[in-house]
């Protein structure tokens, strides 16, 4: 049997309460005018001392009252033969490198990122539970999987599948997952070996060429347009001021373009309720952090501050600045047509605010190359098996631990208090006349 | 048809002679002759002679018949003797609450007197409170039945018991032979009690032993941690009640068990008297048994 919160335990010292209260809190014994002790003294009296429970039977009910409701909390679970099986099967994190790097070829058509899911899919597979974290920084996602495994009981097992190309994965991130929980690291493609010359094409255009020793990133020309995934809506007598704000952003711009696209509709735009009504919640996660990246854009906070909202301009949807007095300036509204992210501004076109708003926006769409991606070099394997450790099974967290086994416990405690009652109100009160014990024993 | 009224009906009342009258008017109806067999002229029956006896009273001719000593008794026609000796120790003060052994002693007490005086015979009283003997000659007529029951009202409880001064000083102090009933818990030194008895036997008094109890005292119904206060010492002693309930009811049997069997042995009569008996039928049971009143007149407390 294992216990799911052994701390709990700690409320044994409860059990101290009802010892105290019988030993010290019982009632002073009501002196009983009685004809003579001869007889009493005659018979041997059975001395009560203050060192003495007052009553065995109901002290010993309230005690197991205390430690039934203890042992429950303490979330007890019967090992059984499947439970048993089940814990020597680990429960993994599988986090899963989709850096740049990992876009490397890896034969048949397949590149790295490829065969890392793959493998990743085959450990699930075997896992009694787990997951699949895809990301681009394995190394910062080590915490948040580290916390997740905490909770488990049983084997659990941390898998980081990636080229450890770079800074992927420090020593460091891995100094804070808590003992106990396994390290594996496997490296996608097999072994490393020097890197061979090889060229990426991303998606948005860009050309990146690895090399042994050099690493060179080229863009096309005609992308390096800033705002190409940008829409503009606004009021016809706003286009000077619009086309301007356009300028001013494309000159202060070396963006990389990509396929990200977002509207802008300013105050006055005909269409703009119309299209308040039309939109849709955010569908790409890109969506989100570009909302996020526009909340984070001190430019924009800084230039809303002073920036008067147009009279009567509602910005639904989540605030992404507001002035002194409390107006939202830009909102993030939803998202058209399933890929398009839709701004509301309240700054009039051509204030320094709706500037801002262009310029972050153009920033946040950008899908520049992490210039890290470009470093050749890689984690090598004696050191990756230094940094791994085999899972060991611990006490079980218990946070996703359902406790079927404790409710008896919690029935038995209830069955006991029920006892406890009975007792109670059984034992006649210390020092009552007989009349009144004949009294409350008859009713 | 008469009906005895309960002790608690009896023992409320706070005028003693009505108290006595109410108990003595249920008895009346069954009374046909005097309960208490004093050495008069008109023969009764012989019993056994005990030393002390007067030898004029020895029957000289069974004597010659059986070669055994028998004292002809002759029923008391008048001018007979009682005295009442009270117990009036702390211990009687038992228990606190409801009906005392000394109210019901007191009530039983005022009901012999009045009985007694009512036939024409003379009654007194010796009781001992607080070390100090308060003595009623043994005398007839309205006014000392009055008096007497006048000072059983005012005596109270308390101090010791000298069983040796109290029964002794009441039957020295009946001018002659008579009857002496004692009325007391008997919870001081038996086998002072019990010679004192015997004594007084001997020297010729018709003794009776009216032992009062208390139902606490039979039943011992209490539990838990109990500090008992001897009411006479003041001694007191904590003890677990619940533990020991059964071995103080069996010591209480034995005791009033001793108790009888002396009064027997010592030709002594005995009655136990309950103080959730009503005084009536107490009364009758006690006298029925000396054949002073009819049984077939007896009439039950309604339940």
């Amino acid at each position: 049997m294992t216990w799911l919160v052994p701390t709990a335990f700690a409320g044994l010292l409860a059990l101290a309460v009802p010892i105290l209260v019988h030993l010290f809190g019982r009632r002073q014994a009501r002196p009983q005018p009685f004809p003579s002790l001869r007889l009493l003294r005659a018979v041997r009296p059975t001395p009560a001392t203050r060192s003495r429970p007052s009553d065995v039977w109901l002290l010993v009910v309230r005690g197991a009252v205390i430690a039934a409701a203890v042992a429950a909390l303490a979330q007890p679970r019967w090992t059984t033969g499947d439970r048993a099986a089940a814990a020597r099967v680990p429960v993994r994190v599988i986090v899963v490198d989709t850096s740049v790097s990992m876009a490397r070829p890896a034969g048949a058509g397949r590149t790295h990122r490829t065969v890392a899911l793959e493998s990743a899919s085959t450990l699930l597979d075997s896992a009694r539970a787990g997951m699949i974290v895809e990301t681009a920084r394995p190394g910062a996602t080590v915490g948040g999987a580290a916390s997740w495994l905490s909770g488990r009981s049983g084997l659990r097992e941390l898998v980081i599948v990636s080229d450890f190309q770079g800074d992927a994965l420090r020593e460091g991130d891995l100094a804070t997952i808590p003992p106990g929980i396994g390290i594996r690291l496997v490296r996608a493609g097999g072994g490393i070996g020097p890197l061979p010359d090889t060229s990426v094409v991303l998606e948005n255009g860009v050309h990146v060429a690895i090399g042994a020793r050099s690493t060179a990133a080229t863009w096309p020309a005609a992308s390096r347009s800033g705002d190409a995934g940008l829409v503009i809506l606004a009021a016809e007598e706003d286009r000077p001021a619009v086309s301007a704000m356009r300028a001013a952003v494309q000159a202060t711009s070396a963006a990389t373009p990509g396929p990200r696209k977002a509207a802008v509709v300013f105050p006055r735009y005909a269409g703009r309720d119309a299209l308040g009504r039309r939109l849709a919640p955010l569908a790409h996660p890109w969506q989100a952090d570009v909302a996020i990246a526009m909340r984070r854009y001190r430019a924009l906070a800084a230039a809303s501050r002073a920036t008067d909202a147009v009279d009567g301009c509602i910005a639904p949807g989540t605030p992404l600045a507001r002035n002194d007095r409390g107006s939202v300036i830009a909102s993030v509204a939803g998202a058209a047509g399933g890929d398009t992210l839709v701004l509301f501004s309240c700054a009039p076109p051509g204030s320094l605010a709706a500037t801002a708003v262009l310029a972050g926006l153009g920033t946040s769409l950008q899908t520049g190359l992490d210039p890290r991606e470009l470093d050749p070099s890689v984690v090598a394997d004696d050191r990756l098996r230094q940094w791994e450790r085999p899972a060991t099974e611990v006490a079980p967290g218990g946070r996703d631990e359902s406790s079927p086994d404790g409710r008896w416990l919690w029935v038995a405690a209830l069955v006991l208090l029920g006892v406890e009652e009975w007792l109670r109100r059984r034992a006649p009160r210390v020092g009552r006349s007989g009349r009144e014990v004949a009294d409350a024993r008859a009713a | 048809m008469t009906t005895v009224l309960s002790a608690d009906v009896v023992t409320a009342i706070d005028d003693l002679e009505l108290a006595a009258r109410l108990v003595v008017e249920g008895l009346r109806a069954g009374s046909h002759r005097s309960p208490f067999h004093g050495f008069s002229a008109e023969f009764q029956q012989h019993r056994p002679y005990r030393v002390g006896d007067d030898l004029k009273y020895l029957d000289w001719k069974l004597l010659a018949r059986t070669d055994r000593l028998y004292s002809r008794q002759f029923r008391e026609a008048t001018s007979m003797a009682v005295m009442l000796v009270l117990d009036g120790s702390a211990s009687m003060a038992f228990p606190d609450t409801g009906i005392s052994k000394w109210r019901y002693a007191c009530v039983l007490a005022a009901s012999l007197a009045h009985l007694v005086s009512g036939q024409g015979d003379g009654v007194g009283l010796m009781a001992m409170t607080g070390g100090r003997l308060t003595y009623l000659p043994a005398r007839g007529g309205r006014p000392h039945l009055r008096s007497l029951i006048a000072t059983l009202e005012r005596l109270a409880p308390a101090g010791n018991w000298s069983p040796a001064r109290g029964i002794s000083r009441g039957a020295e102090l009946l001018k002659r032979r008579g009857v002496v009933l004692v009325l007391s818990d008997f919870q001081d030194d038996e086998g002072a009690i019990q010679r004192e008895l015997r004594r007084v036997a001997r020297h010729g008094h018709d003794v009776a032993m009216l032992q009062v109890a208390a139902p606490d005292e039979l039943a011992f119904p209490y539990a838990g941690d109990v500090e008992f206060v001897d009411l006479e010492s003041g001694e007191r002693r904590l003890v677990d009640a619940g533990a020991i309930g059964g071995a103080y009811r069996r010591a209480f049997g034995e005791f009033l068990s001793r108790s009888r069997d002396a009064a027997l042995r010592d030709h002594v009569d005995y009655a136990l008297m309950r103080t959730d008996v009503p005084p009536g039928r107490a009364l009758r049971d006690f006298l029925v048994r000396r054949g002073g009143v009819s049984d077939t007149h007896r009439t039950r407390a309604p339940a």
